[in-house]
Formats: structure tokens, sequence, C-alpha cells
């Protein structure tokens, strides 16, 4: 399976296809909950990190320890680069991140890239639907 | 000032509509075959799979003379000022990179400064690499390295909350002295100096540090940890000015879309009538997170039907994107989310305002100066005050080849009246087409946190919008006595560590 690339968006037009492309398009209606990861460990942190990769095509990723315990949303963009001076290469950023959602569907977690809609399945993760 | 309730539908504004159809399908590049025709023939190909596509690595067998061609036909192709770049023999440069270095122009700007000063290569496998947002490994503590040099001079600039710095008491005004035994300021061991200042996850690392106001120094020990940056910080009516809003927005990340409307839509309620948007640090990032700002601070009224920001790329490309082949359509000021870290299609909350005040810095930087430039351009009263910025209306697509990540400049962006020569940066109180109503305010005080209204930058600019007129000398004497001085005061967020800490 691999991952269409996307490298890079014009300005403008990149702005309409991220609200357009997903506003027309919603995420079909699914009985998951939203959730966010409890009483993580060394394993369930690497377990995520392994099924972000997976999804990345083994792409090296930089997680926070607490990743997906605030919130259900994972962003995932390019690790800020910045030249001699101090400041970044690119101030002009175009390409979309990499977003993930981790949901509770019955008593498993899975996380979902939004990217494609591949779902991960985390047996390692103990996870609750997020509060609202 | 108000916050109607906008259904998503609503939220899409009539020009980005307009792009739906150009946006959903395939459009010809504008005939890349000059400068493609020797892409990613390579002296020492990649093999395998290239992580970051999930396809095989392009890279075939080639030669070192194949990689500097390709480069000066992609330059003539696409550098914004192919025209000003001299002719010269690429088998006098030993290899490709060192052949890039001299394909810019060679024109200074009216203030003498070269006029590309943002010229770079970079290992292809690490500006692909993703990170969380906003995560990096350290201890949450933003150092502003005054002096690379002996005497160094390292402070701290702001800290993240829930950080390893904060748990150690560390603030805005912390001075370094020590790091793990080594003198900071006259030191020669620099490579242990950048490993405790540029930490790997889990290393832990001693320091003997001395707080803002303190008479004596302490020592503290950090493990280093990856910690999220919050974009936003200290959001809401200043303590006794109750009708100036503040926020400290240091970054265009991602996850600063979500942060700036919760912040925005906590002003809209508070009852401010001008607010305070403290960009000193913010050297740039997501250009859509810029135009949402925009849009809260000034509201539908002005910018609907607005151009944000127009793309403008060098003569040979008046209509479309040279590199995707899409239609040079403006970017409008965007009134709702794209859903970067909120859900898209949301809308925003907005401001109205007419004026506004930027606290500026060295380290102000594209994205931020487009947040300027645009509301200038539909006629919103910028006042700046701080430094000048640091001159950077361009941008570019970023090129691998062979393993090597080029950025020469490609393009510049422009406001609604079509200005965007700005390239010495926008001057606070300054005269000519890039000075801007406000108060030259160099020095950073790091004896005051960030927001808190005796801050010089911030007094300045709460004595401006009261009177018009910018403190006298007399007014910041104390705090400008003990403050550093501000030429080098630009955060190096992240870890790019060649070149960081000089010897001499």
């Amino acid at each position: 399976m691999t991952r269409a690339p996307v490298r890079r968006g014009s300005i403008a037009v990149a702005a309409a296809l991220w609200i357009a492309c997903r506003t027309a398009h919603p995420a079909p209606a699914s009985p998951d909950a939203p959730a966010r990861i409890v009483n993580p460990t060394s394993e369930s942190r690497a377990a995520l990190e392994a099924a972000v990769r997976e999804a990345l095509q083994g792409a090296p990723v930089t997680l926070a320890d607490d990743a997906l315990t605030h919130e259900s949303v994972l962003v995932l963009e390019r690790t800020p680069a910045r030249g001699p001076d101090g400041l970044p290469l690119s101030g002009r950023e175009t390409r979309p991140p990499e977003r993930f959602r981790l949901v509770k569907r019955g008593p498993e977690c899975l996380l979902v890239h939004e990217g494609d809609g591949r779902l991960f399945p985390l047996p390692a993760v103990e996870c609750e639907p997020e509060r609202r | 000032m108000n916050v109607p309730a906008h259904g998503a539908a609503r939220a899409l504004a009539p020009a980005l509509l307009l792009l739906l159809g150009v946006a959903c399908s395939k459009h010809d590049k504008a005939d890349p075959a000059a400068y493609t025709a020797l892409a990613n023939r390579c002296a020492t190909p990649r093999s395998g799979i290239d992580p970051y596509t999930g396809a095989r690595y392009p890279d075939v067998q080639g030669t070192a003379d194949d990689e500097k061609t390709w480069l000066r036909r992609w330059t003539d192709a696409l550098y914004l000022w192919y025209r000003e770049v001299p002719a010269s023999d690429p088998g006098a440069y030993a290899t490709p990179q060192d052949y890039f270095a001299v394909l810019k122009t060679p024109q200074l700007t009216t203030s003498g400064a070269a006029k590309d000063r943002f010229h770079f290569i970079y290992p292809t496998a690490v500006w692909e690499a993703l990170s969380q947002s906003g995560v990096e490994a350290g201890y949450g503590a933003q150092w502003v390295v005054l002096s690379q040099k002996p005497p160094r001079s390292i402070v701290v600039a702001y800290t993240e909350p829930n950080s390893p710095a904060t748990t150690a008491s560390i603030a805005r005004g912390t001075h370094v002295l020590t790091i793990d035994g080594v003198d900071v300021v006259n030191g020669a061991d620099v490579n242990t100096l950048t490993a405790g200042l540029y930490p790997l996850a889990g290393t832990t690392h001693t320091f003997t540090v001395q707080d803002a106001g303190a008479a004596t120094t302490r020592t503290v020990t950090m493990t280093a940890a990856n910690v999220p940056a919050q974009p936003v910080q200290d959001v809401g009516p200043l303590p006794g000015y109750p009708a100036v809003g503040y926020l400290l927005f240091n970054d265009h990340l991602a996850t600063a879309e979500l942060a700036l409307a919760h912040a925005f839509g906590q002003l809209a309620t508070s009852g401010v009538t001008d607010v305070v948007v403290d960009m000193r640090y913010n050297g740039g990032g997501y250009l859509v997170v810029a135009s949402e700002l925009a849009y809260m601070i000034a509201g539908p009224t002005v910018t609907a039907g607005k151009t944000f920001e127009r793309t403008v790329f060098n003569d040979q490309y008046t209509t479309a994107d040279p590199v995707t082949g899409d239609p040079l359509t403006p970017m409008p000021f965007l009134d709702a989310t794209v859903g970067l870290s909120a859900a898209p299609g949301q809308a925003l909350p907005h401001l109205d305002l007419r004026r506004v005040v930027v606290i500026t810095g060295a380290g102000t930087c594209s994205a931020s100066e487009s947040v300027i430039n645009s509301l200038r351009g539909v006629d919103v009263q910028v006042i700046l005050v701080g430094d000048t910025t640091c001159g950077k209306p361009y941008g570019f697509y970023p090129e691998d080849n062979c393993g090597t990540t080029y950025f020469s400049i490609q393009f510049q962006g422009v406001n609604q009246k079509g200005f965007g020569d700005y390239a010495d940066g926008f001057v606070p109180g300054g005269s000519g087409t890039a000075g801007v109503p406000g108060c030259l305010v160099p020095q950073d005080d790091f004896d005051h946190a960030l927001g808190d209204p005796a801050e010089v930058r911030l007094a300045a600019a709460l004595q401006y919008l009261s009177t018009g007129a910018c403190p006298g000398a007399g007014v910041a004497s104390s705090a400008l006595s003990a403050a550093p001085p501000a030429a080098a005061a630009i955060v190096p967020k992240s870890i790019w560590q060649q070149n960081r800490i000089y010897l001499r």
C-alpha cells in the first residue's frame, strides 16, 4: 500500500482545497467515538509511534510523550528547520500537515490516518472516549 | 466587535468557492521540461524506498556535472531574479552544492544588505522529517543567543508551560552561565555547550543560571524531553488595561489555528477595544494561519473579497504557478478554519479592529510579516513597536535533487495594494515605503515577563495607544540600560547545530 505523495501545494489553491475537499466530503458517520489515551506507558507510546510510522511508510517521526492524552487529534508537520541565523528556512509553509485521529470502537483503540482513512489497531493502548 | 454564528457553508468565502473546480482538477504544469530533463541524475544515487513518498527514489546514475546543469536550468527557470544571476563556470566548483551557492543575485538592497539572504541547502532526509506539531527535543526554554562568540551571552526568551524548564523555575530573563561545568561566556568546549543547549530527548544536563533580578546564581539539572510548544500564550486583557487585549504568538504552527481561534473568541467576549499581538519571536510558518489571524483582527467588512496575499513569480510565469500549474489566484483573508488543527470550515471569531499593535523584532519574519502587510493592504492601521522585522516577503518550493534540498527564492508575496517591497524589513516608526507608524524600541527587555505592561516594548505600545507618541529616552531608560543588546535577539528554536555556538 502506498501513500500518495503530498509534496507541495500552491498557496491559494491549497487553502481552498483543504476547506472544500474536507467540507464537501465529510467522513462517513460511524459509531467510533473520538478518544484519548489514558494511563500511557512506554509500551503504549512505542505502539503509537509504530502505528504512525507504518501509516507514513516508515518515515521517522517525533512525538510528545503525552501525544493523544489530551485530545483525540494528532497533527504532524515538517520538523522546523532553521538556518544559521535562527530563522525558519521556509516561513511560508503550504504543504498540509498529516492528521490522525484516535477513536474507540467497542473495546478497541484505533488510530485513523485522515489522509487515506486507514485504521491502525492499537492493542497496547488504553483509551477512553474524549469528553466534550 | 462581534462573533456571529456562521455555518460551514457561510464560512466558505466566495473567492474560495471559485477555486474549487480548479483545486479538484488536474492542471498541466508550465513546461517544466527545461529544468526537469536532468533531475535526479545523481553522482551518488539513492536506492530503495523514499519513506516520505512511499515510492522508490527517483535517482538514476549520473554525474556531478549533471547535477550542476540541473541546478543552472532550475535557477534559470524559477529563480525570482534569474536575470541577475551571473554566468559562472560550473567546473570551477567542487560540488553541486558549492555551485548552487553562487546561483543567486549579487545585488544589494537599498540598505546595502544582500538582496538574497535566503539561499540555502539542507539534507533532504532531515528536511522531510516529521514531528508532532510544535514538538521539539529540549527543555521548553527558548534561548536567545545574544552573542555566539566569546564573551557569549545566552538568556531565556520564554518558556513552554509544563516543561522541564518551568519545573526548574526557569523563566524569561534567566541567564545561562555554565553548562555541564563549561563556562558559557568564554569556554572553549563548544561541543559540550551545544549538546546542553540543544539536547537529545532523554539526556540530562546541569546548568548554572542567574535569574532575572537575582544577585546570586543557582544550579539546575534538567532532562530533555520532546516538549510540545504552545504557540499562543498569555491571552487576555492586560492587567490595569481592561480595554487592551494581548496575546503572545510565537509560531505559525498547525496547532496555532485552534489556539488563535480560541484566543480571539476569548478576546471578543472580554470587551477589549485594542489588541497587541506580540510576534517578536515569530519567524513564520503556515501562511493560512497568518491569513486567518489577519481576518480575526480585521473582520469581514474590510476583508471580504480582498486579497490577503498574492504570489508573484518571475516574469516567465504571470498566469500560472510554474511548479504546481495552478492559476495564480490571490489568497483571500480566510474567514473559516481550514482544518490544520481545528475542525475544517468553522467560522472564525473576529474583532473588527481598525487598528492593531504588533510587537516586532528581528525574528519577526515571513508569514508574520504577511500579517502586517496584508492588514496594511486593506487600510487597517498597523502600529509596530519593537525592532525592524527580518524582511522576507519571499518564498520558495524547496526542491530535492539527489538527496539535497535546495532553497532558492521563487516568489514574492504582495498585498491587496500590490505592495511587497520590504526586503529590509518593516521599520517601526520609520519613513519610506516600509516605514510603519509606531515606536522603534530595539532593546528586548528580559527583566520583565512578556505580557507585563512594564516590559519596555509593551509599555511603549500602551503609551502609543494612549497618547499617539513614543516614550522618551528617560521613560524607558532603566529597563533599557539593563537589557542586553538586541541585535541577535532571534530565538533559534530548533536544532540546526552547525555553526550555532562559535569558538571565536
